[in-house]
């Protein structure tokens, strides 16, 4: 066994970790209270590559794989959860699923840009009448000639405001619905009959924007399919399995940055007459954190190198979003709980934190949906299938 | 022409504690970072080396090799490696040297203005002399008029524009420009290439053990008293003491 990253893992990191505390640090607090994203971070992102890190340099990416693409979640998420969210979607989802089964031919039409950030992408599954059911969806796709009209709407897409090509899953045959009746197609922001909603007043991840998007009788060629006629529903599937684990590496950053900032307080806090870090019930919140962070950590990255070494990961990547976010909102709460009233005050970050991890239990498959992957996974292995 | 870039590797301050009472240093991490001027200085060179070779040259073990990849992830063009670790500023001016004439050429050699560590400031000016060329110090911003380097430097009394010919030696200040970031895919690439980085030995440059004995040594570490706080006084009581 060799737990030790690669040297160009290691300097990957390094980039990143100098990036985010020169340029990110410095705007997160305005991102949010503004609640937009910062168009020259976003810029100056897609010089550095920050778009597409896993992505093979065929296609325009950086080839760091998904451990790579895990060091970018954790150290975007350990300074910025909106702006590492804006990413997740982009790579870990949107372009993701493009990545997975599209053809050569759509790879090299859209992914070079994507990966530069000169396009932003986004994930279009969820509908106002199919969250958790996802194949509960209802905007439909007729063909007529060659090309299909997409008519619905999605809801709550991560990035629906900004992007510029979105992964839509429509029904194209209704008699079969998403058992082999959904397509994924690519639609880009001019075509006729699309407009993004605007955007979601939400309680975190203000500078993350989420929409509703309305398709009216949008014509998208038949070139524009991802994968295979019918069978999109399974690439949106696959394409989820392997972002819990991206999102199970964001939560590591927010974690950590709720044991950083507690460890600085702890030391500078006086009460009684001693720093409190010198109080057990302090300590023993901090012993607690860093034994959640660290086992995390030890998943997270393993799961990744299940990934990039091809071998079955999707237990492994229900366990990491599911334990990731729920470790994550812990932490943070008890930050907060740490620095008493100081931690609800709006000058300060962790109540920010605390509002921006709370999602992590929701989107990309709530927890309570994690648990029946993980469920299925192991009943599975045992010889009985469930469906979930 | 050639423009070569010399970087120098330091410990991480983040990693060491002074303990003056036990008249000690603690070394908590073993880390090493890229001397913040070299940073400063290869940026400036990247700057001006659109048209020309822009190299790299490190002294060092693993970290000086973890400088060079990240040069050539940043746009050095090569990297020349020379795995010793020299401590002392004249045999490390010697093994520079050597390694300038091994290059056959290099019209313009870049260094930063000091280093974290020892900062003895003696490395660029011996380079100059044994080489018989110009030095601007502590430039902010450096320009190529074809035949002369124009440095924008500070000096006593404010910033000058000096201008040397080439062949010249510079040193840039810290702080003096915004270094770049190295683009994710050139980091995978750079440390991922078996031939990033080209090595010379001792032999290669022509140079022996005895070459390079230093001339400093090091006989122990001494501690300043701590700096003690001065006293708070109102405007009428200074009056007073000024009086005094």
């Amino acid at each position: 066994m060799d737990f030790t990253f690669s040297p160009e893992h290691i300097a990957l990191r390094r980039m990143i970790r100098e990036f985010c505390e020169e340029e990110l640090r410095p705007r997160a607090k305005t991102l949010d209270r503004e609640g937009r994203p910062d168009p020259e971070v976003l810029r100056l992102m897609g010089e550095a590559g920050f778009f597409g890190v896993p992505f093979s340099q065929d296609y325009g990416g950086m080839g760091a794989g998904e451990t790579g693409y895990c060091i970018l979640m954790e150290e975007l998420n350990r300074v910025c959860p909106s702006t590492a969210t804006i990413i997740g979607a982009h790579i870990g989802i949107a372009a993701m699923s493009m990545y997975l089964d599209g053809s050569p031919a759509i790879k090299q039409k859209y992914l070079p840009d994507i990966c530069a950030g000169k396009k932003i992408a986004a994930f279009g599954l969820t509908e106002p009448n199919a969250g958790s059911d996802a194949a509960g969806i209802q905007l439909r796709a007729t063909l007529e000639g060659d090309s299909y009209f997409l008519d619905g709407q999605k809801m709550w897409i991560t990035n629906g405001p900004l992007a510029d090509v979105i992964m839509v899953l429509a029904v194209t045959d209704p008699a079969l619905g998403a058992r082999g009746g959904a397509t994924v197609f690519v639609v880009e922001k001019e075509w006729s009959g699309f407009k993004p909603g605007k955007p979601e007043k939400k309680m975190g991840l203000h500078g993350s924007p989420t929409s509703v998007l309305n398709f009216d009788e949008v014509r998208v060629p038949k070139d524009n399919i991802v994968g295979q006629t019918g069978l999109g529903f399974v690439t949106f599937m696959k394409t989820l399995d392997i972002g819990r684990v991206s999102l199970g590496a964001a939560t590591i950053g927010g974690s950590q940055a709720a044991l950083d900032a507690s460890l600085r307080w702890v030391k500078h806090r006086t009460q009684f007459g001693r720093p409190i870090a010198n109080m057990q019930s302090i300590q023993f919140m901090l012993a607690d954190m860093a034994a959640e962070i660290e086992a995390l950590r030890s998943l997270v990255y393993r799961t990744a190198w299940l990934v990039d070494t091809g071998r079955p990961f999707v237990k492994e990547a229900g366990i990491c979003k599911l334990l990731g976010s729920e470790t994550a909102s812990r932490c943070i709460d008890r930050a907060v709980q740490i620095h008493g009233a100081l931690g609800l005050s709006r000058d300060y970050h962790l109540e920010r934190g605390w509002r921006d991890a709370r999602i992590g239990e929701i989107f990309e498959g709530t927890n309570e949906i994690q648990r029946i992957v993980i469920a299925s996974e192991l009943l599975q292995e045992v010889g009985v299938r469930i469906r979930p | 022409m050639n423009i070569l870039v010399f970087l120098r590797v330091v410990r991480d301050p983040a990693g060491i504690t002074v303990n003056r009472k036990a008249q000690k240093v603690f070394i908590n991490r073993e880390n090493y970072l890229l001397n913040p001027a070299d940073k400063n200085a290869l940026e400036a060179a990247l700057t001006i080396a659109a048209d020309h070779t822009l190299i790299a040259v490190a002294l060092g073990g693993a970290p000086a090799e973890d400088a060079l990849r990240q040069a050539r992830a940043l746009g050095a063009h090569r990297a020349v490696l020379v795995p010793e670790t020299l401590a002392d500023a004249l045999t490390l001016t010697t093994a520079l040297h050597k390694v300038i004439e091994h290059m056959g050429s290099a019209e313009l050699i870049v260094l930063g203005a000091d280093v974290l560590d020892a900062d003895t400031a003696q490395v660029a000016p011996r380079l100059a002399a044994a080489l018989a060329r110009p030095l601007i110090s502590a430039a902010h911003q450096i320009t190529l008029i074809p035949t002369t380097v124009q440095g924008i430097a500070r000096q006593a009394d404010g910033f000058h524009t000096l201008e040397a010919d080439l062949p010249a030696v510079v040193t840039v200040s810290r702080d003096s420009n915004k270094p770049r970031y190295a683009n994710a895919a050139h980091i995978m690439n750079m440390y991922r290439a078996p031939d990033a980085i080209e090595r010379l030995s001792l032999a290669d440059l022509g140079l022996s053990a005895d070459d390079l004995q230093p001339v400093t040594d090091y006989r122990g570490d001494s501690f300043p008293a701590e700096r003690e706080f001065g006293q708070v006084v109102g405007v009428g009581e200074l009056a007073e003491i000024l009086n005094r």
